[in-house]
């Protein structure tokens, strides 16, 4: 028992150091552009599709069920900003973040456990690079910084959805969605993707670089990845909430 | 005599506490010879060379390079160190998703020459390296299409490339036909004849010990039974090293 503590809070203090580590790295050993934009693709432009196809069904259902409910409190005609201010603040940053956990971090964890178990990862080091710095600081950074644009775009694809299904009128759909584009309701939108992306890609790097035992080190990484991506994601998006309604008031 | 390259006092390591790997052993290599290590499964042998290449760090014992003690450097500092350095992963352990070419060419597009006006000098020593392998119609091929004798051949040539003064093969043969075998080791005299480099060949092949070595150490459950000059060991009785591998007294 004393001995499972013990590896649990190794596992800890090791993640944590490695996420400061290879993030700084980073900055440290400046990434190359064409680090950034080979991430950008793949991060970006290939999730791209995912996350607009998901916040768009997303939406359509959000909007079925809360103009019913609006109605019955005679405001069906502010399911605009209903929608607005839940996809924003909410439903865009997370549907984002599921994406990049399934779709790109078990990718991560998949791609960098297969090298690890291949010696790969140490043939890096062999020939004198930080394999920190050439596998995770990249995807760290790549994450990080293409979040925003996705989750930007995807909370317009969550209103264009709940839009073809709602029964109120354009204008006033449009018009009430207008009315969620605040800065307080907006800042959660700025912030959370840069923590999201922040964190999966270092839960999902980590994993990858700490894989061992063969194929199924590669399998129990991947799953290792999701799960705690998940479970964190949901617990971070309450803690930015909790603190920002602390900070802002909002 | 030419002043050691690199020197092993007293190395001792452990992966669990209570059960050791490696138990005081010492070895001395000199430019342009190779030592050969000799011992069965589970001996040390690759424990022994991941130390040499920074990968674990020894409980107990030094090892130093040119005189300068690099057992217990921080894993940054052995990143700059192992640029003077080589190793021939037992598999190759070459990058699946780049060209046999990509993989020869590594280190130097990683350290500098990426600039497009640098491509062509790249590619000159890309084809160079594998002329001196044996494998420069091999230029556009990808790593899972090559044999296993090949694969390895391609490592050696993408380690010989940047001419490191210490280069450590990790059972470099195990598992090849006989030619190969002995296509392998014209490879390594080569190199110790044309680039003056010292070598460390990890085996239990006793065939390819006696083609390259000048030296040997042979390596019992971590322990150094014996170490001398080649022409020592060939001057014992012709049963020596059967009687070493069945695990009698020599």
């Amino acid at each position: 028992m004393l001995g499972r503590v013990r590896s649990a809070l190794e596992s800890v203090g090791d993640f944590a150091a490695f996420a400061v580590r290879a993030t700084y790295k980073g900055v440290r050993h400046p990434l190359k552009p064409r680090e950034l934009v080979e991430q950008a693709y793949v991060i970006g432009w290939q999730t791209l599709p995912v996350v607009l196809f998901a916040g768009f069904f997303a939406g359509l259902s959000q909007t079925l069920f809360l103009e019913s409910e609006l109605d019955e409190y005679g405001a069906k005609m502010t399911v605009g900003r209903v929608l607005g201010v839940t996809t924003i603040r909410e439903l865009g940053p997370l549907v984002v973040g599921l994406m990049l956990i399934g779709r790109v971090g078990a990718a991560f964890a998949a791609e960098i456990g297969s090298m690890k178990v291949n010696l790969q990862v140490e043939a890096i080091e062999a020939l004198g690079q930080d394999a920190e710095r050439k596998l995770a600081s990249p995807r760290i950074w790549g994450m990080t910084l293409t979040a925003l644009p996705l989750v930007l775009l995807t909370n317009l694809s969550v209103l264009v959805g709940g839009w073809v299904v709602s029964t109120v009128s354009n204008g006033m759909f449009w018009y009430q969605a207008q009315m969620a584009v605040y800065m307080r309701h907006v800042s959660s939108t700025l912030v959370k993707p840069f923590v999201f992306g922040w964190m999966i890609s270092v839960i999902a790097t980590w994993y990858g670089l700490r894989t061992e035992g063969g194929v199924r080190g590669v399998g129990r990484s991947v799953s290792g990845t999701v799960v705690t991506a998940c479970v964190w994601l949901f617990i971070v998006n309450a803690l930015v909430g909790i603190v920002m309604l602390a900070w802002m008031g909002v | 005599m030419e002043a050691p390259l690199l020197e092993v006092e007293d190395l001792h390591f452990a992966y669990e506490e209570g059960s050791p790997v490696l138990e005081g052993v010492g070895l001395t290599v000199r430019r342009g010879e190779t030592l050969a290590v000799l011992g069965g499964s589970g001996s040390g042998k690759s424990t022994l060379l991941r130390l040499l290449m920074g990968f674990e760090t020894p409980e107990r014992g030094s090892i130093r390079l040119e005189g300068r003690d690099v057992g217990s450097l921080r894993p940054s500092e052995w990143v700059a160190l192992r640029r003077r350095m080589g190793m021939v992963f037992q598999e190759g352990a070459l990058f699946d998703s780049l060209t046999v070419g990509e993989n020869v060419g590594y280190y130097l597009l990683e350290h500098g020459m990426d600039n497009p006006r640098d491509l062509p000098e790249v590619e000159r020593r890309v084809r160079e390296t594998l002329r001196l392998v044996g494998l420069e119609s091999s230029i556009d091929r990808m790593p899972s299409e090559l044999s296993g004798g090949m694969r390895r051949r391609v490592s050696a040539a993408r380690t010989l490339i940047y001419s490191p003064d210490l280069i450590l093969y990790d059972e470099p043969t195990t598992g090849l036909d006989p030619a190969t075998c002995e296509n392998f080791c014209a490879v390594m005299n080569d190199i110790k004849r044309e680039r003056h480099a010292a070598g460390i060949l990890v085996t239990h092949n006793l065939d390819d010990a006696w083609a390259v070595a000048d030296h040997f150490v042979l390596l019992r459950a971590g322990r150094c039974l014996w170490k001398g000059p080649a022409a020592a060991l060939k001057a014992m009785p012709g049963d020596t090293l059967m009687k070493f591998f069945r695990g009698e007294d020599l």
